[in-house]
């Protein structure tokens, strides 16, 4: 092709790739303001639906209403002040009985061990 | 003829003249056709380029340099975030109160074609409505009339079904209370139109409305947990002793913050038209009362304050006080001299005035305005109610005010002034919004004074008036108070108000407990009697033993050895220090 052929093609050229593109970008504009509208509609919603959903917890949660449950299906009852203890008045279990050992835990009565109970559940689960 | 083809083919001029001839014949001499060419066509291009260049640089501009700003700038945002009214919530985030979006009912009467038969339809729909009443308003000449406010979803989808034309339904935001009258002295209440009507809805009116959308809900100090406690302990009490009325608080001794703040009879704000005045009443702020002997503990600190009585120190109540015209009494008379810690935990009156005469009118005065019991209290709802003070201030004035006669204060008051007694002496004005930052503390009374005082106060629930207030694990301290309401000049024996103020833990007191009942009657398990340690002390028992697990005070099975040291005091005065 000429000099001047080339002067004429490449513009073109890159006028209707641009012009695609931009046609292109345009409609993923509008696509996206379309779809961010719809967002910010269908937001809108779901804000006025949490808004209700708080009132509604808030209000299912009335004390007086969760008493009432409380004592209806629970057998419990509030905490008193003597059931509320430091963590060093717990006394803690013997360390495992060492030849020679015997510290000063050594009079606590020794609990069986949790992972005992837990060796009787896992025998009835056993194939 | 060949010659002329020829001639024809070359381009020139079957005449004989040669072409370029003629070019130069028809062209202004010296003028360069093709020189003047580039030239436009230089300039053009380069005009072009500039303004291709300022379009492209725009661009650029708009899309990376501004592009963020330019998308907020147009993007839309929430719909309904604007003009709608922020939540209230507890401190936990509990909501109190909230704005729905419902429908409301409204017509267009002259587009009403049938009014008799419309105005019978909608009344199967909404049976609270009045036929006379919604047939005038669709016959009337208006051009926009409502017809019922705030609709449930089912009325508006039975409505909607009714079909009839120009009627109209319109979206307003409506408030409700998730908890109705739990909190409704604290949270107020809105009108129809979303305006604040009382308490914290009104206090904050222009705040709640006005706010940016994501400021997210007003929190408050209240604990609905606490306050639920309150409530329900103060109203089993009203019950029992078939009191008027009652109100309580709950106050964080170190900042002031209310925890729970009751008054009974309460309200219901989510139908505000339907409630009496006498419950709207705030007891706790508006509300002022001559508290009787509860007032004694400001007498202790003025006096040990100003150094005019020392704890060991004693007072003749060995008979009746005259002053002027009156003649003050004690309700439980020892007839001897009392040290102060007796004075206290016996409630002496004549011990009490003695006190107080030595310190003097002026000086008690300056102390009870310095813990705020002289001026309306500072806090977040309109219903303040302004101290009742003797104008002038007599010589029998400054005994009365000494045990809680003549100096009418609202509850919320000196549950904060007794606050700064306990706290170690730190003025906590109370308040409903949590304090923002460090604020520069105000000291009213010395530490030593307020220790001597948190000692006075254990020492009255272990012996002395307030012994049904204790509360095992919690080291309660208090005083009860009781007093003839006035009338008519005079005081009426039948007509009580019987107080407790209280804090826990007394070694290092977190919380202030206040109850009061307004006109208690004795029954047979109080033996008849209506005074405070009988009715209001049990009630500030209940309340610690139900909020101190909920709000962290750690109970204690044995008093450890130093807190036994700092609260003990003997009868005749003298402290740990002298003891151990």
């Amino acid at each position: 092709m000429s000099r001047v052929g080339m002067v004429t093609a490449v513009p073109l050229a890159a006028a209707a790739v641009l012009s695609i593109g931009l046609y292109a970008m345009k409609f993923e504009v509008a696509r996206l303001e379309t779809r961010a509208m719809n967002l910010q509609r269908s937001l809108a919603v779901q804000v006025e639906t949490l808004g209700v959903l708080q009132s509604e917890w808030s209000y299912l949660n009335r004390p007086d209403r969760l008493r009432e449950l409380a004592l209806r299906h629970l057998n419990l009852v509030p905490v008193a002040a003597h059931q509320i203890g430091a963590l060093d008045e717990i006394p803690l279990r013997a360390a495992p009985a060492v030849a020679g050992n015997r510290g000063p835990l050594s009079r606590v009565k020794p609990t069986p061990p949790p992972s005992a109970q837990m060796a009787q559940v896992g025998e009835r689960e056993a194939p | 003829m060949s010659e002329v083809l020829l001639v024809g083919q070359r381009g020139a001029d079957p005449t004989g003249s040669p072409p370029d001839r003629r070019v130069r014949v028809n062209a202004p001499t010296g003028f360069d056709a093709t020189g003047t060419g580039h030239a436009r066509l230089t300039i053009v291009a380069a005009l072009f380029a500039l303004a291709f260049a300022i379009v492209g640089g725009r661009i650029v501009d708009l899309a990376a340099l501004q592009g963020d700003r330019e998308a907020r700038n147009s993007s839309p945002g929430i719909a309904t975030a604007a003009s709608v009214r922020r939540d209230i919530v507890d401190r936990n985030g509990v909501v109190l109160a909230s704005s729905l979006a419902v429908a409301s009912l409204h017509a267009e009467p002259r587009r009403v074609p049938d009014p008799a038969q419309a105005a019978q339809d909608l009344l199967a729909v909404l049976p609270t409505l009045e036929f006379g009443d919604v047939y005038d308003k669709l016959t009337s000449a208006k051009s926009f009339v409502w017809l019922q406010r705030h609709l449930t979803p089912t009325q508006q989808m039975d409505l909607n079904a009714l079909g009839i034309p120009g009627l109209g339904f319109r979206t307003e935001q409506r408030r409700v209370y998730p908890h109705g009258a739990l909190a409704a002295h604290v949270v107020g209440y809105a009108g129809i139109d979303n305006q604040g009507l009382g308490g914290i809805e009104q206090f904050f009116d222009d705040d709640l409305l006005t706010a940016a959308a994501d400021a997210g809900a007003l929190e408050l100090t209240i604990d609905v947990r606490a306050q639920y406690a309150l409530h329900e302990e103060l109203a089993a009490a009203m019950a029992e002793f078939r009191a008027i009325g009652a109100a309580g608080l709950v106050l964080d001794a170190r900042t002031g913050e209310i925890l729970a703040m009751v008054s009974l009879p309460s309200f219901d704000p989510n139908q505000i038209a339907a409630s009496a005045a006498e419950g709207r009443f705030n007891r706790v702020s508006l509300g002022v009362y001559e508290l009787g002997s509860t007032l004694k503990i400001l007498t202790m600190a003025m006096a040990l304050d100003f150094g005019t009585a020392r704890l060991e120190d004693r007072f003749d109540a060995s008979g009746p006080l005259r002053a002027a015209r009156f003649v003050i009494r004690d309700d439980h008379p020892q007839n001897r001299w009392l040290s102060v810690p007796e004075i206290f935990i016996h409630s002496s009156n004549i011990g009490a005035a003695r006190m107080a005469m030595e310190v003097g009118a002026e000086r008690q005065q300056e102390f009870l305005a310095r813990l705020g019991l002289l001026a309306r209290a500072d806090v977040q709802i309109p219903e303040v109610g302004a101290p009742i003070v003797h104008r002038p201030w007599r010589e029998t004035s400054t005994m009365t005010v000494a045990f809680g006669h003549g100096l009418a204060v609202s509850p919320l008051q000196f549950a904060g002034a007794v606050g700064a007694l306990v706290n170690g002496g730190w003025a906590v004005p109370p308040t409903l919004i949590k304090v923002q930052g460090p604020t520069e503390p105000r000291r009213v009374v010395s530490a030593e004074t307020s220790q001597a005082i948190r000692r006075l106060l254990r020492l009255n629930v272990l012996q002395g008036t307030g012994t049904l207030a204790e509360a095992p694990g919690f080291l309660v301290g208090g005083k009860t108070g009781t007093a003839e309401k006035a009338r008519n000049g005079g005081y009426q024996a039948d007509a009580l108000v019987s107080s407790f103020v209280g804090a826990f833990p007394m070694d290092d007191p977190k919380y202030v407990v206040l109850a009061l009942l307004d006109e208690p009657k004795g029954n047979e398990s109080t033996k008849g009697f209506a005074t405070a340690g009988w009715t209001a002390a049990p009630v500030v028992s209940r309340v610690i033993s139900r909020i101190g697990p909920l709000l962290g005070v750690e109970p204690v099975q044995t008093i450890s050895r130093t807190a036994q040291q700092a609260l003990f005091i003997s009868l005749d005065g003298r402290t740990a220090g002298a003891a151990f």
